[in-house]
């Protein structure tokens, strides 16, 4: 944080006119040439399939496809509902209430970040099947809604954590002073604030959700994710999954089109200048006890049902018990997602920086087109991307089909945007005014960004690459269309363990015990990354 | 005072070394509804070796003007030299670090990221490849310590500007400015930030430093105390013209209008007409207070024309006769206190203003006489202006 103080010096002040002088070409071009790119697959597979309206209009007509929506949505919708109650709840219980071990409780219901969604599921499976071999609780819509719950509510639950806390207790108290009670204070005051936090997560969840397939598929639970990748590896109806998967794309854009009209303009959280000070807990007093054991009974639920099936499946597997592990395979598997995902994070680290940087530094509509180019290649599922690489390279980049550099663009495609992010984050706060100093002591444009503006900024820009590499760690969808024959990563190692019946997960515990410990220290510097943020 | 400008005219003109010179520069910002006029031609010289003050109100265009001789913006039209190096003008720019103008920006921001002492070598060119040699880096190091030890801060190399208080950050930002030598250094509002007593003292520290160094200074500010006592030249900016300058004695003396003699001090402004008074030699005017000797700051001084008088605080009394007035109100500032009188034993005409000292203050509605000190046909010399403004 640059504080309150430098925001409001003369350098600083004149910035929002400095910005309207033209950024430099070489950057303009690089922004349009990413934002073509990162447009390219998507454009390529809306044309080629908008473009055969009959069989559109065949494949909606179509019962199957109506379910699909149908449960496309209702999943969407419940899980983002209960995950917008589950961590907006929790992350009020740790920063506004006199909870015990509230900085214990506060890290614990953040951890789940660190588990992807698919294994959380097959965790569950697999104990449902072992603890209960005939029921099927957790099969459907509810049991999905439960269980990818408890895997994906740390999206909502962090930043409100971290827009708690930065909030001016003073509005709270100034509303407290006008005759609002504690609960109306929060409601008319307190929560219009955290409407900027709860929408971004409750996005990213939304988006997670109707892109999700590894954890429906487990659950049995079709959505148009799991019928489109059906369609692909299992019915070789290309045609089919490229329809549906332009319905799918049509879903992505209303919800992301929602989103920008329910945001509105973010306000500024803090008004007053000098430190945040806590606001007065809300005292539980003899609920105390009841709420400590719904944290515990939730992180039973959250961490402990997927740890304790890891570590049981890995107890197994290394008494014979259950099946051997295979050493040699789990090896190649952790090797080849690290590879993978380090290119990636470099990658996208790399392409993403000239984006945030002429979105933050000159505003404008080139900027803003780059910027929502590499959103909209987001928040399509990740199976649309990778059939629109497939049909890509198949046609006219054939050197390319299935390698593992085709595997890594679709990862820099599909997580571009979440490096953007965090980069103007840090960007920001390498304000244009330090640039000015730096020229007036004489020294020029290139080494004033090497010397002021990276290392203002790397924390956010390493943070950035932090959360590329988690992300691209843990992801099944895409890779399981678009990685190279006889390569495998973590997760479709894992995958393959399943062979469609989940009986045990002593051959998938050693798979996942890795895959989580490759993605559980990004995600545990990034929690800590939003909980303590440093200057 | 009078005689006391015109030397100082003489010694410029007999040494015109000119600084910096800025030319009918004028900027717009595109803006909605309307564009604004930043700046509409200014013009200012700032001679070599002085310490001159822009002064203004907030929104005068005195950040953008410091802006352009920066060079962090293009002036739309006009022209900015360094003494004979054209820096500014249509169809050329130099940009920033070609200038070799340094900057205090308000609150010193200071590179986060960057200890004491290597903020203060930012600008010594420790990334070019020449300056990798162990003569050079030692020259470096030493060139840092003497600018730390200038400052008065030779201890504080290693501390990171987090751990440093506010004015010892403008220190640190004013030794990085110096570093390079640069031939101006600009100092936008420096002082600003900081309490009222750490202001002072820094203020006079500043003054003294930059003498010694014998750099030319431009200092930006909107507190007229501070561009008063501490420049030999202030510019007075308005609605992006610089309407006046001269030394601040000429400025508080010889105000080019009311509004500029209100900007830099209370003022006592009283209608009159000229008279001829065979007493006083010099023009002089009529009014409540008694026959004023006056200097033309408009108007012809034509006999029984109407004119505005202007009179400080400071030279009127509280005394046993003179014009009638009721107390309205008094502030007491410690050292001194001032009087806000109307004139008339029913407090009916025109406001008056008299300073005095802080231990005799009458009280509210108190019947005074207030008249002007001294000797009133030489000592006051009060500007007239025209009325027809």
């Amino acid at each position: 944080m640059s504080g309150p103080t430098t925001a409001s010096s003369p350098v600083g002040r004149s910035r929002r006119r400095s910005q309207r002088t033209r950024p430099p070409a070489a950057l303009t071009i690089l922004a349009l040439v990413i934002a073509l790119l990162s447009l390219a697959p998507v454009g390529y597979l809306l044309l080629r399939g908008g473009l055969s309206p009959n069989l559109l209009i065949h494949e909606l007509r179509s019962p199957t496809t109506g379910t699909l929506i149908i449960h496309t949505i209702t999943l969407t919708a419940c899980v983002t509902a209960v995950c917008i109650a589950l961590g907006v709840g929790l992350a009020l219980l740790v920063v506004r209430t006199d909870l015990p071990f509230r900085s214990l409780w506060t890290v614990l219901f953040a951890l789940p970040l660190g588990i992807p969604a698919f294994v959380t599921s097959y965790t569950w499976v697999a104990t449902g099947y072992r603890v209960m071999p005939q029921s099927t609780f957790i099969y459907g819509l509810r049991g999905a809604v439960i269980v990818l719950s408890l895997a994906v509510y740390p999206y909502v639950y962090l930043p409100v954590v971290a827009a708690l806390r930065g909030l001016d207790p003073a509005h709270e108290e100034t509303a407290r002073a006008l005759g609002s009670n504690a609960f109306t204070a929060f409601f008319r005051v307190t929560l219009p604030q955290l409407r900027t936090a709860i929408a971004g997560g409750s996005l990213l969840i939304a988006l997670h959700m109707m892109a999700e397939f590894g954890a429906l598929e487990l659950l049995r639970y079709q959505t148009l994710t799991t019928a489109i990748v059906q369609r692909v590896t299992v019915l070789s109806a290309p045609e089919a999954a490229r329809t549906l998967s332009v319905v799918l794309a049509l879903g992505a854009f209303i919800l992301l089109g929602g989103d920008w009209l329910l945001r509105g303009h973010a306000a500024p959280t803090r008004t007053g200048g000098g430190a945040p000070r806590p606001a007065a807990p809300w005292r539980l007093g003899a609920l105390k006890p009841f709420w400590l054991l719904v944290c515990l009974l939730l992180m039973a639920l959250a961490l402990g049902v997927p740890l304790y099936s890891m570590v049981n499946g890995l107890v197994n597997a290394l008494t014979h018990s259950g099946a051997p592990i295979d050493w040699a395979e789990l090896g190649a598997a952790a090797s080849y997602t690290a590879q993978t995902s380090l290119a990636t994070a470099l990658a996208a680290t790399l392409v993403a920086l000239p984006v945030s940087l002429l979105a933050v530094r000159f505003p404008g509509w080139i900027a803003t087109l780059s910027e929502r180019a590499t959103w909209v290649a987001h928040s399509l599922p990740g199976v649309v991307i990778s059939l629109a690489l497939v049909y890509l390279s198949v046609r006219w980049l054939y050197p390319f089909y299935q390698t593992s550099a085709l595997l890594v663009v679709g990862y820099v495609i599909l997580f571009l945007p979440i490096a953007v992010g965090a980069q103007q984050g840090g960007i920001v706060q390498a304000s244009p005014h330090y640039d000015n100093i730096s020229r007036s002591l004489g020294v020029g444009p290139l080494i004033t960004f090497l010397r002021v503006t990276l290392p203002l900024a790397l924390p956010s820009v390493a943070a950035g690459s932090m959360l590329v590499f988690l992300n691209a760690g843990k992801e099944l969808t895409m890779t399981l269309l678009l990685h190279p024959t006889g390569k495998h990563t973590l997760a479709t190692a894992l995958w393959a363990t399943t062979n469609g019946e989940v009986l045990d997960f002593s051959s998938a515990a050693p798979y996942a015990i890795t895959l989580v410990v490759i993605t559980a220290v990004p995600a545990f510097i990034l929690i800590r990354h939003t909980l303590h943020p440093t200057r | 005072m009078q005689e006391l400008d015109v030397r100082e005219h003489l010694i410029t003109q007999a040494q015109p070394s000119i600084a910096l010179s800025v030319r009918g520069v004028t900027k717009t910002f595109p803006a909605r509804p309307a564009p604004v006029a930043a700046l509409r031609g200014v013009d200012l010289t700032v001679v070599s070796g002085s310490f001159t003050a822009i002064l203004g109100a907030s929104g005068c265009g005195k950040t953008t003007l410091l802006r352009l001789i920066a060079g962090f913006d293009r002036p739309d039209s006009g022209e900015i030299r360094l003494s004979d190096r054209v820096l500014a003008a249509p169809g050329l720019h130099v940009s920033p670090e070609r200038r070799n103008i340094g900057i205090v920006p308000q609150e010193g921001a200071l590179f986060p990221h960057l200890s004491v002492a290597q903020n203060v070598g930012f600008g010594l060119g420790s990334w070019q490849l020449r300056s990798l040699s162990r003569r050079a880096r030692r020259a470096r190091a030493e060139r840092i310590a003497e600018l730390l030890e200038l400052v008065g801060l030779p201890e504080y190399g290693e501390r990171r500007p987090g751990e440093l208080s506010g004015g010892q950050q403008q220190r640190v930002a004013l030794a990085r400015a110096l570093a390079p030598n640069p031939r101006v250094v600009l100092l936008d509002e420096p002082f600003s930030a900081l309490d009222a007593g750490l202001r002072a003292e820094l203020r006079e520290e500043v003054r003294e430093l930059l003498q010694r160094v014998g750099t030319t200074a431009i200092l930006v500010t909107h507190d007229q105390e501070e561009a008063l006592s501490l420049a030999d030249h202030v510019a007075i900016m308005r609605d992006g013209l610089v309407v006046q300058a001269d030394s601040p004695q000429g400025i508080y003396i010889a105000p080019g209008d009311p509004h500029i003699a209100a900007f830099i001090g209370e003022v006592v402004l009283l209608p009159g007409r000229f008279v001829d008074n065979p007493d006083i030699p010099a023009p002089c005017a009529e009014c409540a207070l008694g026959c004023v000797a006056v200097r033309m700051a408009g108007g012809s001084g034509t006999t029984s024309e109407q004119c505005m008088v202007l009179l400080r605080p400071e030279q009127l009394e509280i005394a046993d006769h003179g014009a009638a007035a009721r107390v309205v109100s008094t502030s007491f500032f410690g050292h001194d206190g001032i009087v806000r009188l109307r004139l008339g034993e029913d407090g009916s005409g025109p406001p008056v203003l008299v300073r005095i000292q802080g231990n005799r203050l009458p009280s509210s509605g108190d019947l005074v006489a207030v008249r002007i000190a001294g000797n009133r046909s030489a000592g006051v010399a009060a500007p007239a202006f025209s009325v027809t403004r």
